[in-house]
């Protein structure tokens, strides 16, 4: 009897040790953690809006989503930010969509995938140029996200085409003016699939929502 | 004294190569360098906090509760762990996803707490979780080197070799079985050698 | 309660094969090669697995959605899953013993090793988690369908292995892949296999 008491005895005061000590690190932490997720949210609602823009949070109903985002500049709307998934190669995509209230899109900004490493996860991918060796040297370049950069500038009241021909990062200025103006993007090699779901975010209730924006007379 | 120490956390005992411990994370995050170097970074300085703790109160715990006690204080510092990471590292909190909060059940680290520091004192416990934590952390980096450049033809996420086209497969769950195969037998093949010319 | 049938059959499926626990995700991965030598004991091995699997994700789902998530210590989940699965296989091991000695008997060496096989952490986490299809949080039956899946993926990879690994005994290996290399060159073909389910879409 005394034996399974000290043994319960001992056992309780390593946990509740360790629960002070994980209480306290979670206090110090705990705030650092929450403002680095609205700093995400932020951020990524930033990269689907041009610069300068101010940023609100708006709830809708029905057919609205129960959030989404309006952004407004000096002289009045400049557009809407929505979140889209679709389903992927594995699991689902999710993304954000900054479009113009003419339906033009302004940004696209993937927050989450399953995609193949390799393959489909390269939706994600930064086109790196960067040798290893020019970084050792150190020369350095910016470089963004070349999939959901060719969406800009695209309309989302019309069918967005796939072209499976090229990759956007290798094509020339010209070839991709046309691929603008005939309202198409590039698929990635060997994704299909992933680049039509991310298509399908953009396309399945995104003009539903602008049009059902602008019957309601929301302008400001 | 300390050079010993090394070699056998490195060479001679390393908990990856050689003992096959800790194979889950192992295999699962060095997909690239970075990813490879946080988690060993991680599992380090999990392994030498619950070396240092264990190894002070091994005295005041009572044999027949001492794996649930050794196994709360390694989940105390895998919480820190997590919880920085998340505070401090998101990206890479992300990256690791799940195999942050499973660093609790790597074998490495229970199996030291119980085979080392539970009979040392201190000062060994602390070398003892640095040598094994360098070690795990540099098998990693090797698996992940090799599996990062091969895979994706990046090192540290930079682009290495102009025209090589990668082979994915390295950065797929098949390729981690691959190349650790590669380079266990790499490491047999030569033990074996010495172990020949020896005799 | 509302019960969405396809949802089951979609985690189903991914637990199995596309998301195979130890040939996808690597979870799991000390056992599968401790216990694939022989094929008797992988059955074993793969029982207990799917056993404890079963019964932990049950219960470490209702800790963290009635305990942990209400008073707001969901940061506590590790401490608490990994304490809750040291004891749990701990209960099973005695009530086993006491009640079927039979089963005991097949089962009770495997489930001291369970405790660190972090196949089990690994699902307790994830139905913490969210939803790879849906997005949400797993519900109550999700999780525990999540649990017995993945405990038969884990079996049905640990069986394949183990059958194979009984043939390669017989085989004529360079001297430094015997053992564990052969082992992994073994399971990463696998692997390979296993990789040709991922992209199964039943329910476009």
């Amino acid at each position: 009897m005394l034996d399974i008491l000290k043994l319960s005895i001992a056992l309780t005061i390593v946990a509740i040790g360790s629960g002070l000590v994980v209480a306290f690190t979670y206090y110090n932490t705990g705030e650092e953690i929450q403002a680095q997720e609205r700093r995400n949210q932020m951020e990524a609602l930033e990269a689907v809006f041009p610069d300068g823009v101010e940023i609100k949070t708006r709830s809708g109903n029905n057919p609205l989503p129960s959030t989404y985002w309006v952004a407004q500049t000096d002289s009045g709307l400049a557009g809407y930010a929505f979140k889209q998934k679709s389903k992927g190669y594995a699991g689902d995509i999710q993304v954000i969509v900054g479009v113009a209230p003419s339906g033009e899109i302004l940004g696209l900004n993937i927050l989450s995938h399953k995609e193949t490493p390799g393959l489909g996860d390269r939706v994600s991918e930064k086109p790196s140029k960067k040798y290893i060796w020019n970084v050792l040297a150190g020369t350095s370049e910016k470089t963004s996200p070349w999939f959901t950069e060719q969406f800009k500038d695209l309309s989302v009241f019309e069918e967005i085409k796939i072209d499976k021909s090229t990759e956007y990062h290798t094509c020339s200025d010209e070839k991709k003016g046309k691929l603008e103006k005939t309202n198409t993007i590039t698929a990635i090699t060997g994704a299909t699939i992933s680049t039509r779901a991310v298509k399908n975010c953009i396309r399945k209730n995104v003009p539903e929502y602008l049009n059902y924006l602008k019957s309601s007379g929301e302008s400001s | 004294m300390i050079k010993e120490e090394l070699k056998r956390g490195i060479i001679a005992e390393n908990p990856i190569l050689v003992l096959a411990l800790g194979l889950c994370p192992a295999l699962a995050v060095s997909t690239s360098l970075q990813n490879g170097l946080g988690m060993g970074c991680a599992a380090t300085f999990v392994l030498i906090c619950s070396n240092i703790i264990i190894s002070l109160i091994k005295k005041w715990i009572p044999e027949k509760v001492r794996i649930p006690c050794y196994i709360v204080i390694i989940a105390t510092f895998v919480t820190i762990v997590e919880l920085t990471l998340k505070a401090y590292f998101p990206e890479l909190n992300n990256q690791l996803g799940i195999f942050v909060p499973l660093i609790v059940v790597n074998c490495v680290i229970l199996g030291r707490a119980e085979a080392f520091a539970s009979k040392n004192n201190l000062g060994r416990s602390i070398i003892d979780g640095f040598v094994m934590g360098l070690g795990f952390t540099l098998a990693l980096c090797i698996l992940a080197i090799i599996r990062e450049v091969l895979g994706s033809n990046k090192l540290w996420g930079l682009k290495v070799f102009p025209g090589f086209r990668p082979m994915t497969i390295f950065i797929l769950a098949p390729g981690g079985f691959f190349t650790i195969a590669f380079v266990m037998a790499m490491i047999n093949y030569f033990r074996q050698k010495k172990e020949g010319g020896q005799s | 309660m509302n019960i969405d049938f396809i949802s089951l059959v979609q985690i189903s499926i991914a637990a199995v094969f596309i998301n195979n626990f130890v040939l996808s995700r690597f979870l799991g991965l000390c056992p599968f090669f401790g216990v694939s030598k022989k094929l008797s004991s992988a059955v074993g091995m793969g029982m207990a697995v799917i056993f404890v699997m079963t019964v932990a994700s049950m219960i470490t789902w209702i800790i963290f959605h009635y305990l942990l998530v209400p008073y707001e210590v969901d940061y506590l989940r590790t401490i608490v899953f990994i304490l809750v699965i040291a004891s749990l296989v701990q209960l099973v091991e005695m009530t086993l013993q006491k009640f079927s000695p039979v089963l005991y008997d097949a089962l009770g060496i495997y489930l001291p090793l369970i405790t660190t096989n972090c196949a089990i952490m690994g699902v307790a986490v994830l139905n913490a988690g969210k939803n790879d299809f849906t997005q949400e949080p797993y519900s109550f039956i999700e999780s525990l369908v999540n649990g017995i899946m993945s405990g038969i993926g884990f079996t049905l990879a640990l069986v394949l292995m183990a059958g194979i690994r009984e043939k390669l005994e017989l085989a004529n290996i360079p001297r430094p892949l015997q053992g564990l290399p052969i082992a992994f060159v073994t399971a990463g073909l696998m692997a390979i296999a296993f990789l040709g389910f991922s992209g199964l879409n039943f329910f476009k």
